[in-house]
């Protein structure tokens, strides 16, 4: 009603029928508006106590489903608590929810995890009463159960005109999978269903069921009629794909009916099966089909060839390595470089020195084809070629960490070409020992020539971390670091951090307390990102006693990162907060030192947590790391936790924090009753 | 991949959703000259690829299939109207105009130009989207991970295996180097007979609260009903649809599987090829309450065990500070740890020795979805396919439901049911809201 219906209404009334009518009207008026906002406002508040609610037991948890002033929050959580512990007693409770439109789910949550017969039983009746989604998803439980006697049942229920009901029937007849089901099935394949892919889908589930059960010719039959059914493409290939499961390599002249047909759908699955279908003689008829077919799918049949992994087939690809095609080409390359042995190397090093299109592929297959006899090939063909070849294949000697040819690549290092000085730069890193790093350590810290600089930077990084003996490779490392530039030093402490270990360790640290603000900036940064706590003397150190806060700063939340992230014993790992605590001058490092006691939870790290309730700036990180510990600690030391947690409560301490307090202090406290 | 009858298919489409009342925003059809701008890739190579459900992850893997020059974008499906014009912006600006647009992925599937869908939904999403897409016959790369239960897990690898599409899970850790090469060290025997896996994974509690309700938006600007999809009704709040629905059981696995798919899924693939299920499963830290944020560092996780002895160890703390998603192999003749960084530090000299650089970050998907690409050509099954994730998700699942109950779990591999423990076995699965079904 509008306002000036209601005005009008206002001026004719008269008496004190009138007045009554009146106040009817506000009333109704305020109740509409009410309605309205309430519906809008979708007035479910935040419900928190899901906790409590899990932990009824299953007669407290019917008891809630039958209450009629229990919100549906909590009617859904008992629902879902039942799923687990739910016996024939809830089942009608559960039962009494399925027609509500947002309870549904939650009853057949908790049906479908009760074990007995009585639930099926309730499922088929609700058939008979519920409508729309409600009948959905009790069709789609009976599925889901696997109910055999309901196959009667969902043959009428196929028939439904409402199309979501008819197909939740098929997709219950598909995952019941028994022979009932499968003839059910296979009569509405035959019929004029408006759902008839979902027919066709549950038909390809019953015939895995029956594959399951030993059914084997009941399962063919079944993916054969929805191979000939009247359904989209890609069911018809799903049948096919079962029937060639079925019927394993027996089905080779299938297969080949595949591997023939123009329709890409099908060929794809031909593909696909090619691989995985056992047998000489397939490997054989699939070769002998492979000229008929267009160079592209001769491309991706070759490809499926290869991983059949069948020796016989290996002359197919040196032969197919020829071909004017470019697909074939590849194809034949790719399988070569992945499948190949040794003999497959001269093919493979043709093709990465001469044809582009196929030229990495051919590089990666390099790299990893088995046999120091590839390594010979490799090095065979170096003398004599071209220095663009010469690139190639000093770079295929590194990646392979060909060893025999270090001598060759060693030599390379000062060869007239500039690529090719690069490429045996770079190999050089995969195989420079321990006394070749001062070759690579005096190019990558030589000047005049920033290209070679940069690749030898590069290759000493790699070679570097591939040193077995890490401390004399940093003793090298930190001997380069006199004399050297800045920006050398630099790259050198950076080095010495990738490479750790001891030596290093000294050498970052003696860094630290350069007077070049370049260098010591480098060391610090370095020894802050230490990986492993014998940083952490040095760390102290340089927070005790460096002039600079910068770097104070730095070695402290290095030395606080130590204690929170690596592996330690509990009494080191106090300790270490215990001194980052006392050092610390700035709340920023006593916030992130507090994150370490949740690391060591007990009794004690509780109590050292709450201490710090009321350091100025640290109540909520104090309180925070007091939950944390209290989480872990609750089962165990209940009145450690109820004591400690009632002073973080107290602090009132808000947000999730707060929340959390009072939840584990409920609950410690009723555990240590 | 060539566009059959796409003519009159999409004329026919068309006039299926005139009457479905379907929320398209653009033409259906792109025509052939405007199909990539540079024209390098043949029409009948291309993949025409849709998505799913794009918020900030789903971008990233976007925009790694922007690369590919194979790959032609046609179409975006999302719940909300601001993320499908976003995105339609996004993929005409370098396609060109034709995005479609839906908000019900179901107008979308049955194109039968769309080859290949991305989904990058919220996880309760993930199974359901993918079976959705497998039986309208695509090829799919989902985002991890791809299951909320054990039932879920079995169902995805029992479609894709009926229907034979390719599946890239987002897992694509299995497509970097640094982690390719680690596991190379178990599989050629460099680490001994191994003795433990161990896998970086995060708290594992979860909540059963709800938020306020809210007033709820249009449909067309947010569908909750669909958002919600096969979980069970709650009242709408903002929160959830912006990235809050992590740590909601409803909508969530957990946070062992929220690395784990990760790396329990990396540390199955080093320790056993992928080919076995560990048959014990021991919980700890399981005196932890249940956050209700999420917090991944205390030690909360499992430690599970396979029929050899071999040890796969879920925690999340203890690592070297290598990155996220940390993983480490342990073996008689040693140990080699790795994350997200690319480092590797190895337990001596000799493995050393084997160390390469890697310089791409493990949360990069570009290679990943090159595999899937590759997979999508040669039907060769990727390299994160239904079944191998089905099992480590199995995983990850049962160590969530041994920690939640408190207690260890014995496990049939074979039948993938829990041994004597009838809750643990109710716990396999969930049931789903209709008309949603696996």
């Amino acid at each position: 009603m509008t306002n000036a219906e209601y005005q009008m209404l206002n001026n004719q009334s008269k008496g004190y029928l009138m007045h009554a009518t009146r106040y009817a009207l506000c009333l109704l008026m305020a109740v509409l508006a009410a309605g309205a906002t309430l519906a809008q406002a979708q007035t479910f508040p935040a419900q928190t106590n899901s906790k409590e609610i899990l932990a009824r037991t299953p007669a407290q948890l019917v008891e809630t489903l039958r209450n009629p002033g229990a919100s549906v929050f909590e009617k859904a959580k008992a629902c879902q608590r039942l799923a687990v512990v739910g016996t024939k007693d809830a089942i009608p409770a559960l039962v009494a929810l399925l027609p509500d439109e947002k309870l549904n789910i939650y009853a057949r949550f908790g049906l479908e995890g009760i074990p007995d017969p009585a639930v099926d039983e309730a499922f088929r009746d609700a058939t008979r009463t519920l409508h729309g989604r409600q009948l959905v998803g009790v069709i789609d439980s009976i599925g889901q159960r696997k109910d055999a006697q309901a196959v009667g049942l969902l043959k009428e229920l196929l028939g439904n005109s409402h199309a979501k009901v008819a197909s939740a029937a098929a997709g219950a007849l598909g995952r019941i999978g028994n022979t009932e089901a499968a003839a059910v099935l296979k009569e509405a394949l035959a019929g004029n269903s408006p759902v008839k892919k979902c027919i066709a889908d549950g038909s390809l589930a019953c015939a895995d069921g029956l594959e399951a059960a030993g059914n084997k010719a009941e399962a063919v039959a079944l993916q054969e009629a929805v191979a000939k059914a009247d359904v989209p493409k890609y069911l018809k290939v799903a049948a096919l794909r079962g029937q060639f499961r079925l019927q394993q390599g027996e089905a080779r002249d299938l297969l080949l009916a595949q591997i023939g047909c123009p329709d890409k759908a099908f060929f794809n699955v031909g593909l696909a099966v090619a691989r995985q279908m056992p047998g000489a003689d397939v490997t054989a008829a699939l070769a002998e089909a492979l000229p008929k077919l267009s160079p592209e799918r001769q491309a991706l049949l070759l490809r499926a060839l290869g991983d059949r992994k069948d020796a016989a087939a290996a002359s197919l690809f040196l032969a197919a390595s020829k071909s004017d095609s470019p697909a074939i080409r590849e194809a034949a390359i790719v399988v070569l470089a992945k499948h190949g042995d040794a003999s497959a190397a001269a093919v493979l090093l043709d093709a990465a020195l001469a044809d582009a299109a196929v030229a990495p592929t051919a590089k990666e297959g390099l790299t990893n084809l088995p046999g120091q006899e590839v390594d010979a090939a490799i090095l065979a063909r170096l003398a004599g070629a071209d220095p663009k070849a010469k690139a190639v294949l000093i770079e295929l000697l590194g990646a392979r960490r060909a060893v025999a040819a270090t001598a060759a690549v060693r030599a390379a290092l000062s060869d007239s070409d500039q690529p090719v000085r690069l490429a045996a730069i770079a190999a050089f890193g995969w195989l420079a020992g321990q006394q070749d790093l001062d070759v690579l350590i005096g190019k990558a810290l030589a000047a005049g020539n920033p290209a070679e600089t940069s690749a030898a930077q590069t290759a000493l990084r790699m070679a570097a971390l591939r040193m077995s003996e890490r401390d004399a490779c940093a003793a090298k490392l930190a001997g380069s670091l006199t004399g050297a530039s800045a920006a050398n030093q630099k790259y050198l402490l950076e080095l010495l951090g990738r490479v750790s270990g001891q030596k290093a360790l000294e050498a970052v640290v003696a860094g630290v307390k350069s007077t070049d603000p370049a260098v010591k900036d480098a060391s610090a940064r370095v020894l802050g990102e230490w990986l492993s706590a014998d940083a952490a003397p040095a760390l102290l150190e340089i927070i005790k006693s460096d002039a600079d806060v910068k770097y104070r700063t730095r070695a402290l939340r290095g030395y606080i990162r130590i204690a929170r992230q690596l592996k330690l014993a509990p009494e080191t790992r106090l300790a270490m907060f215990r001194t980052a605590m006392e050092l610390a001058q700035r709340n920023e490092e006593k916030k992130i030192a507090l994150e370490i006691l949740p690391r060591i939870p007990s009794a004690a790290t509780l109590g050292v947590a709450v201490s710090y309730l009321g350091a100025p700036g640290l109540k909520a990180p104090a309180a925070d790391a007091a939950v944390k510990i209290s989480g872990k600690l609750v089962g165990r030391d209940p009145k450690a936790v109820a004591t400690d947690l009632q002073k973080v409560v107290d602090a009132k301490v808000g947000g999730d924090t707060g929340a959390k307090a009072k939840q584990l202090l409920g609950q410690a406290k009723a555990a240590a009753k | 991949m060539a566009r059959k009858n796409s003519t009159f298919t999409r004329r026919r489409f068309l006039a299926t959703a005139a009457q479905a009342g379907a929320a398209l925003a653009a033409p259906l059809f792109i025509p052939g000259a405007t199909l990539g701008k540079d024209g390098a890739v043949p029409a009948n190579e291309r993949v025409a690829l849709a998505a799913i459900g794009i918020g900030g992850r789903g971008t990233h893997d976007l925009d790694c299939f922007f690369q590919e020059p194979v790959v032609q974008f046609v179409a975006i499906a999302d719940i909300r109207k601001d993320r499908r014009e976003s995105v339609k912006q996004r993929g005409e600006k370098k396609y060109g105009p034709g995005v479609a647009t839906y908000r019900d992925f179901r107008e979308m599937l049955p194109r039968q130009d769309i080859d290949a869908v991305l989904i990058a939904t919220g996880d309760r999403w993930h199974t359901m989207a993918s079976i959705c897409a497998a039986k309208a016959g695509k090829d799919i790369y989902c985002e991890k991970p791809c299951s909320v239960s054990i039932v879920e897990s079995q169902a995805l690898a029992d479609t894709m295996r009926r229907y034979g599409n390719i599946y890239q899970a987002g897992t694509q850790r299995r497509s970097i180097a640094n982690f390719l090469f680690a596991a190379d060290l178990c599989h050629s025997g460099k680490l001994g007979k191994l003795t433990a896996v161990h896998a970086n994974t995060l708290h594992p509690g979860t909540g059963h609260d709800w938020l306020p309700g809210q007033p709820l938006p249009p449909k067309d600007e947010v569908d909750w009903d669909l958002w919600l999809g096969p979980t069970p009704w709650r009242p709408y709040n903002k929160a959830y649809i912006d990235g809050g629905w992590r740590n909601h059981w409803d909508f969530h696995g957990g946070g062992i599987l929220e690395w784990g798919a990760h790396t329990v899924d990396l540390c199955n693939w080093a320790g056993t090829n992928d080919e076995r299920l560990p048959v014990l499963y021991e919980p700890t830290g399981i005196n932890a309450t249940i956050p209700t944020t999420w917090d991944g560092t205390n030690d909360a996780g499992c430690v599970a065990t396979y029929a050899d002895g071999l040890k796969l160890v879920m925690r999340s703390t203890g690592w070297m500070g290598l990155g996220t998603c940390a993983a480490r192999y342990e073996g008689e003749d040693g140990w080699v740890e790795t994350g997200d960084t690319g480092r590797l530090e190895f337990s001596s000299g000799r493995l050393r020795a084997e160390q390469k650089q890697f310089t791409e970050a493990g949360t990069s998907a570009v290679s990943h979805i090159k595999n899937f690409l590759e997979s999508v050509k040669t039907r060769k099954p990727a390299r994160s396919n239904a079944e191998v994730v089905a099992r480590s998700h199995i995983i990850c699942h049962a160590a969530y439901i041994a920690w939640q109950l408190g207690r260890p779990l014995k496990l049939d591999p074979v039948k993938v049911e829990f041994i004597g423990d009838e809750e643990a076995n109710r716990m396999r699965s969930r049931a789903l809201r209709a008309p949603w079904r696996i």
